[in-house]
């Protein structure tokens, strides 16, 4: 049994007193974002990130053609750009500093506000 | 998405650059400048406010500033008139992490002087210069504007604080007018390291009467200089028209005999600095041209007087309305000039304003005109 802050991790038992997790979790990438990323949808980062913001950071090493168009240059998520950890909205928690634990999904999405007047 | 076509210029074809709120058209023609081939729609969605060609060194470059309001802002090039764009993985135009800012639209970007082949400049909002010197490969902030002690007091206008205008002189590579809404014009005369604000004599009519002539502030829409006699300028303000004979250091109203004194489009004939376009509007709160007449006014003298041009252009009906960006001349002896309207229309002269015909209609809202010569 996973202490509850490991859960939806991986752990290997190193032997007496050592226990190693691998906390895991997902970018669901769609769109026009997918053209950053050589097509994938769906992309693990596994350095056991704690928030949002630790998980991005990861996965602009994965794929830095991504960063610039969801957040800004001072690290701010862009003003019609979604992020939903496990379907919730980080506007509505903590934005960036918003916590994850192993096995959460992200899904990145352009939001209904943006988009080219008619 | 719409199917794009792409355009095969020729070594001196002209070609018309045109930025719409949703997607970037390049057009081509021959010498007779009749009939015009068009390559787009480019960007599909995106909002071009700012296209530029860059011949120097013997590039055939275009740029186009794409803004997206979900994905941000970046410059793009073509070097093939149009059939590849660039997109970079990295946007090159950002504020440095100190500068506690960041890029909101891009809205100018040009060539810098022919003797620094490889300089250009971009303006963005929130107002500020940013300089490249390799060939657009890496942008820098021009901390010298950037740090004006003036800038804490910049107003946004309606289309937000934009540094939307940049002037370098072909005659001195360290001289460089740039506009400002709202803040003015300024001016650098030691290529980029300080700036002075350069508005005597321009109003200021959204302020109390008794602070209508501020050294900064004033809402400037638009200027433009003289090719081969750079001290010579026009301006169309928030209300107000002007020119300059002494490279921006006063300005003298030249209103004389135009419907209205507002408006955003002015253009400059290339051959002749006595010779300008405007396109009036109407208040600043219709932004309309008067009486439903899409009239261009073009004076001879240097804004002595003004007369309309209308043989071609619709006179009844007409409610259109043209940005600062939205006209733009060639440098042919019988002097083409083109603007393109917030509904879409798009009209050309080639005999200096005496008759107009439309080249294109159904675009989205026109933001952006520019010439060039493949």
């Amino acid at each position: 049994m996973l202490p509850p802050r490991f859960a939806g991790c991986e752990s290997t038992d190193n032997g007496p007193l050592t226990i190693t997790y691998i906390c895991m979790v997902t970018f669901n990438i769609a769109g026009f974002l997918a053209d950053f990323t050589n097509g994938l949808s769906e992309i693990p980062v596994g350095s056991s990130p704690t928030t949002v913001g630790e998980a991005l950071h990861e996965l602009w090493q994965l794929h830095i053609g991504l960063r610039d168009r969801v957040v800004n240059e001072q690290g701010q998520l862009r003003t019609h750009v979604n992020i939903f950890v496990d379907g919730e909205n980080i506007r509505r928690k903590q934005l960036l500093d918003t916590p994850i634990s192993g096995g959460s999904e992200i899904t990145i999405l352009p939001s209904v506000s943006g988009g080219t007047p008619p | 998405m719409p199917a794009t076509s792409h355009v095969s210029p020729q070594a001196g074809d002209p070609l018309l650059l045109v930025g719409t709120m949703k997607g970037a058209f390049v057009l081509r023609s021959d010498a007779s400048r009749k009939n015009w081939e068009v390559g787009g729609p480019y960007f599909p969605g995106r909002a071009i406010y700012a296209m530029a060609y860059d011949p120097r060194d013997g590039r055939n470059r275009l740029w186009a500033a794409v803004n997206s309001s979900y994905w941000g802002s970046y410059l793009s090039t073509t070097n093939d008139f149009g059939s590849t764009w660039t997109e970079p993985e990295t946007y090159g135009v950002k504020f440095p992490e100190d500068a506690e800012n960041s890029v909101k639209q891009i809205w100018q970007i040009v060539p810098g002087n022919a003797a620094e082949p490889n300089t250009l400049y971009c303006g963005i909002e929130p107002a500020a210069l940013f300089r490249s010197d390799d060939a657009g490969e890496t942008w820098l902030l021009v901390k010298g504007l950037y740090d004006h002690p003036h800038r804490p007091q910049w107003q946004p206008g309606g289309g937000g604080l934009c540094l939307h205008t940049i002037l370098p002189d072909p005659a001195n590579k360290e001289r460089m007018h740039i506009a400002i809404s709202t803040g003015g014009v300024y001016r650098t005369d030691d290529g980029g390291k300080t700036w002075e604000a350069r508005n005597k004599g321009v109003r200021a009519q959204f302020l109390p009467p008794e602070q209508r002539y501020p050294e900064f502030g004033q809402c400037v829409h638009k200027i433009v200089s003289h090719p081969s006699n750079p001290k010579r300028l026009f301006l169309q303000n928030h209300w107000g028209l002007y020119r300059s004979d002494d490279g921006g250091d006063s300005w003298q109203d030249i209103a004389n005999g135009v419907p209205s004194d507002f408006g955003f489009a002015l253009e400059v004939d290339h051959n002749d600095p006595n010779t300008a376009y405007i396109i009036p509007l109407e208040s600043d709160e219709f932004r309309c041209t008067p009486e439903a007449k899409l009239r261009v006014y073009r004076t001879r003298n240097a804004g002595e007087s003004w007369e309309p041009l209308t043989n071609g252009l619709p006179q009844e009906n007409a409610f259109e309305t043209v940005l600062r960006d939205g006209m733009a001349g060639d440098n042919r002896e019988s002097a083409g000039l083109y603007f393109g309207t917030r509904n879409g229309k798009l009209f050309g002269t080639k005999d200096g304003g005496e008759s107009w015909s439309a080249i294109m209609e159904g675009l989205p809202a026109v933001v952006c005109v520019k010439t060039a010569v493949a």
